[in-house]
C-alpha cells in the first residue's frame, strides 16, 4: 500500500509524504519539498557584512532572530570585533524570546492536535485551552522581542558588532509587570502537555548542540554524536545529499541521520535547565522515551527561556553604551562561522570575507536538512498495527515529521 | 451588521513571517467565533477545498506549480489580499534576476498590505472592514510622515545617516529611526514619493537613495 499525504498541514513551508508499505512494513519513506528555492545564499555575494543580518533573516519568519544573530556572531568572531557581555547577552535573550515565540506555536497550534487525537482528551475543549495558552505566551514574548530588537519576525536593531541602539526600557518595565502571569500560562502548558498521552515510537534519535557552558545556543564549539569541537570542522565532514525528490538537501554524519533540537539538547544537558523547568518535569517524572516527547522538553524550554530573558532584562538599567561597532573592512579575507541553537536545533552559518568587507561566499545550514533525514529513517519505527490502514498510517506518519518541527523554507532558502 | 469570514492563506515563495503574523492576527477572531480557517499554510491542511471570502497570498511565483495554483486560488477567493514585499515587489528572491514573479504578474488583486512582515494592526484593519462589508482604505503615507507623527527624530537630520524614509511605505511604526538607524525600505515604495526632501538635506545621501529607491521598485531592496 501506498500512503501519500500530498501536502502536509501544520509544518511551515511546503512539502509532503509518501512511504510505502509492504508486507513486512516500510518499504519506502519519503519526506517531499515542493518549497521553491530562493537561492538565498547567492544573494548575498558581493554584499557588504553589513547588509548579511537583514538579508539572513529573511530566510525564516519563524527562526528570523536566530539568523540575524548567528550571522553576526560569525562576522564579530572573525574580524575579532565582539561586543561587550551586555550587548551579546541582550541578542542571546531576543533568541531565546524567539524560542518562546516559536515553541508557544508548535506546541499548542501544530503538535498538540496529533496527540489529542491519539488520546483520550476532548479535543474541542483541550484545544481552546491550548490557543489561549499559546497566544498569551507569544503575545507576551512577541512585545518582548519588539522592545530588545524591534520586532520578532525581521528584527532591526541587531548588526554586525552588536545593536544599533539600547533597548525601549520602558516597554520593558511594562512587560515585567505581567512576567508571573506568563510564567504561570506557561507553567500550565507544560502541565497539559505532560497530559497528554504520547506514543513511545520512534525512539529517541542521537544528534547533536551547540557546545557552551549554559544549556546551548550560541558559540562556535558544538558535539554531535561522539564529535566535540569546532562547528566548522564538523560542517565540512558531514554529508550533503540532495534527494531527487526534494528541493532541500539532507544532512548525514558518516552515513547516519541524526537529531537536532529539542531532544538532543535536554538528552545531553538536561542539568543545565532552570531548576524551576527541571523540578516541573522531575515531579510528572519525565523521562523521554520517544521523539514525539520533544513536546515537553519544548514546553519545559519556554519556561526555561522566559526565567532567562527575565533576569537579562531586568539588568538593562544598568549599562549605557549598546551601539557598538565592527572595521568595514577587514583587509584580508576571512573565513566566519558560527552555530546558534534556532528553536529546531543548530542553525550554522559560515561566510568568506573579502578584504572589502564583501561576502564572497555564504553557506547556510539549518536544523531541518538535518532533521528531514532522520524523519524518513523514523518512518521505520511505525509499529505494525497501524500500518494496516491508512488513516492511522498517515496520522503516524505526519506525527513523525510533526515530531521536529520542520521549518522547509529554510530547509530550501 | 457583522459577518462571519472564511479566511484562506496561500504560500508561495516567502519565508511564512507574513502568514505567521496573519495567524496571530486572527486568532482572537478564530477564538471568538468572527473567523473560520479555510486551507491555511501553517496551520491547517493547506490542500484547497472550498471558496473563501477572504484570501491573503504570501510571497513571488517562483515555479509554474506556483503559478497554477496562485490562478487557482484566485477562483475560490472572493477578496484577494497580496501580503507582504515578496508579493508586491519580490522580496528577497529578486536579489538574484529572473527568480521571482510578482502576485499581480499572474492574477490581479483586491488589495495590497505592504511590509516585511506586515503589521497585526493592518490585517485588523482589513478583517474589520470586510466583516463590516465596507472596503478598506488604501496606504499611501511615506516613512518620513509616520516619523513626524510618532515623534521619532530623523536620522538623516540629526545622525547624518542615509535613510530612504522619504520614498518608503509608511506602516511599520517608524521602526528603524526609532532604534536609531536608517529605513533601508523593506516595506517597498510608496506610491507617492518624492525624494525631494532628501535633496534639500543632503545631496549626497539623495544619490544614495535614488539608487536605492530604483532597487526598491524593482525588489526589496
Ligand atoms: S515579505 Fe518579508 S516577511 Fe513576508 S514572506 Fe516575504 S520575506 Fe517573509
Ligand atoms: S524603517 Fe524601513 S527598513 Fe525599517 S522596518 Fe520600517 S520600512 Fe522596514
Amino acid at each position: 500500500m501506498e500512503v501519500k499525504i500530498h501536502r502536509l498541514g501544520r509544518v511551515e513551508g511546503d512539502g509532503g509524504i509518501e512511504i510505502v508499505i509492504g508486507p513486512a512494513g516500510i518499504e519506502e519513506s519519503r519526506v517531499y519539498v515542493y518549497e521553491a528555492k530562493r537561492y538565498i545564499e547567492k544573494a548575498l555575494r558581493g554584499r557588504h557584512y553589513s547588509e548579511v543580518p537583514d538579508i539572513t533573516s529573511r530566510v525564516c519568519g519563524l527562526c528570523p532572530t536566530s539568523y540575524s544573530v548567528v550571522s553576526s556572531t560569525a562576522i564579530e568572531k572573525c574580524l575579532g570585533c565582539e561586543p561587550p557581555e551586555h550587548v551579546v547577552r541582550l541578542r542571546r535573550a531576543a533568541q531565546l524570546c524567539e524560542w518562546v515565540n516559536s515553541h508557544a506555536v508548535h506546541v499548542a497550534l501544530l503538535h498538540a492536535p496529533d496527540l489529542i487525537k491519539f488520546g483520550k482528551r476532548d479535543p474541542e475543549w483541550a484545544r481552546i485551552e491550548l490557543a489561549k495558552a499559546a497566544y498569551t505566551i507569544r503575545k507576551w514574548s512577541k512585545t518582548m522581542s519588539k522592545a530588545l530588537v524591534g520586532r520578532a519576525i525581521h528584527p532591526v536593531n541587531i548588526k554586525v558588532g552588536g545593536l544599533w541602539s539600547s533597548p525601549k526600557a520602558g516597554l520593558v518595565k511594562t512587560l515585567l509587570r505581567s512576567f508571573d502571569e506568563v510564567l504561570s500560562t506557561a507553567t500550565r502548558l507544560l502541565e497539559i502537555v505532560l497530559e497528554l498521552k504520547r506514543p513511545e515510537w520512534p525512539p529517541l534519535r542521537e544528534g547533536g548542540s551547540v557546545l557552551e557552558e549554559s544549556y546551548p545556543l550560541l558559540g562556535q564549539e558544538v558535539v554531535l554524536m561522539n564529535y566535540s569541537g569546532d562547528a566548522l570542522s564538523l560542517y565540512t565532514m558531514l554529508e550533503k545529499e540532495k534527494p531527487p525528490y526534494s528541493n532541500a538537501p539532507r544532512l548525514r554524519h558518516k552515513g547516519k541521520a541524526f537529531s537536532l533540537g529539542p531532544i538532543p539538547r535536554y538528552m545531553r544537558f538536561d542539568h543545565r535547565l532552570r531548576p524551576e523547568a527541571r523540578d516541573l518535569l522531575k515531579q510528572a517524572g519525565f523521562t523521554p522515551r520517544s521523539m514525539a516527547d520533544s513536546i515537553v522538553i519544548r514546553a519545559a524550554e519556554i519556561i526555561h527561556a522566559l526565567l532567562e530573558v527575565r533576569d537579562t532584562v531586568e539588568e538593562i538599567d544598568r549599562y549605557r553604551v549598546w551601539n557598538t561597532e565592527c572595521p568595514k573592512a577587514p583587509g584580508e579575507e576571512k573565513v566566519c562561522f558560527a552555530a546558534i541553537e534556532a528553536p529546531r536545533g543548530i542553525l550554522y552559518h559560515r561566510y568568506v570575507i573579502g578584504a572589502d568587507g564583501r561576502v564572497i561566499e555564504a553557506e547556510l545550514l539549518p536544523p531541518t536538512v538535518a532533521n528531514l533525514a532522520a524523519a524518513e529513517e523514523d518512518m521505520n519505527h511505525i509499529p505494525s498495527e497501524l500500518l494496516r490502514s491508512r488513516e492511522t498510517a498517515e496520522w503516524a506518519s505526519a506525527l513523525i515529521v510533526r515530531n521536529y518541527d520542520p521549518c522547509i523554507s529554510c530547509a530550501t532558502r | 451588521m457583522v459577518r462571519k469570514l472564511k479566511v484562506a492563506g496561500l504560500k508561495l515563495a516567502s519565508c511564512s513571517g507574513c502568514l505567521a503574523t496573519i495567524a496571530d492576527a486572527l486568532l482572537p477572531y478564530i477564538l471568538k467565533g468572527d473567523v473560520e480557517l479555510g486551507c491555511f499554510a501553517l496551520l491547517t491542511d493547506p490542500e484547497m477545498d472550498g471558496e473563501y471570502d477572504v484570501g491573503f497570498v504570501e510571497g513571488s511565483v517562483a515555479t509554474e506549480e506556483q503559478e497554477a495554483e496562485l490562478k487557482e486560488f484566485r477562483k475560490r477567493v472572493k477578496f484577494l489580499i497580496a501580503v507582504g514585499a515578496c508579493a508586491l515587489f519580490g522580496g528577497p528572491q529578486s536579489i538574484n534576476p529572473g527568480i521571482a514573479k510578482l502576485v499581480e504578474d499572474v492574477v490581479g488583486v483586491d488589495y495590497r498590505i505592504p511590509g516585511c512582515p506586515i503589521e497585526e494592526w493592518q490585517v485588523k484593519e482589513v478583517i474589520n472592514h470586510l466583516m463590516r462589508g465596507t472596503r478598506p482604505p488604501k496606504e499611501t503615507e511615506t516613512l518620513c510622515t509616520e516619523c513626524r507623527r510618532m515623534n521619532v527624530q530623523c536620522v538623516a537630520i540629526t545622525e547624518g545617516l542615509t535613510c530612504l524614509g522619504p520614498a518608503v511605505m509608511a506602516g511599520c511604526s517608524a521602526l528603524c529611526p526609532s532604534f536609531g538607524r536608517g529605513c533601508y525600505g523593506c516595506r517597498g515604495p510608496s506610491p507617492g514619493t518624492s525624494v525631494k526632501p532628501i535633496l534639500e538635506l543632503d545631496p549626497n545621501a539623495l544619490n544614495k537613495a535614488i539608487v536605492s529607491q530604483e532597487k526598491v521598485r524593482r525588489g526589496w531592496r
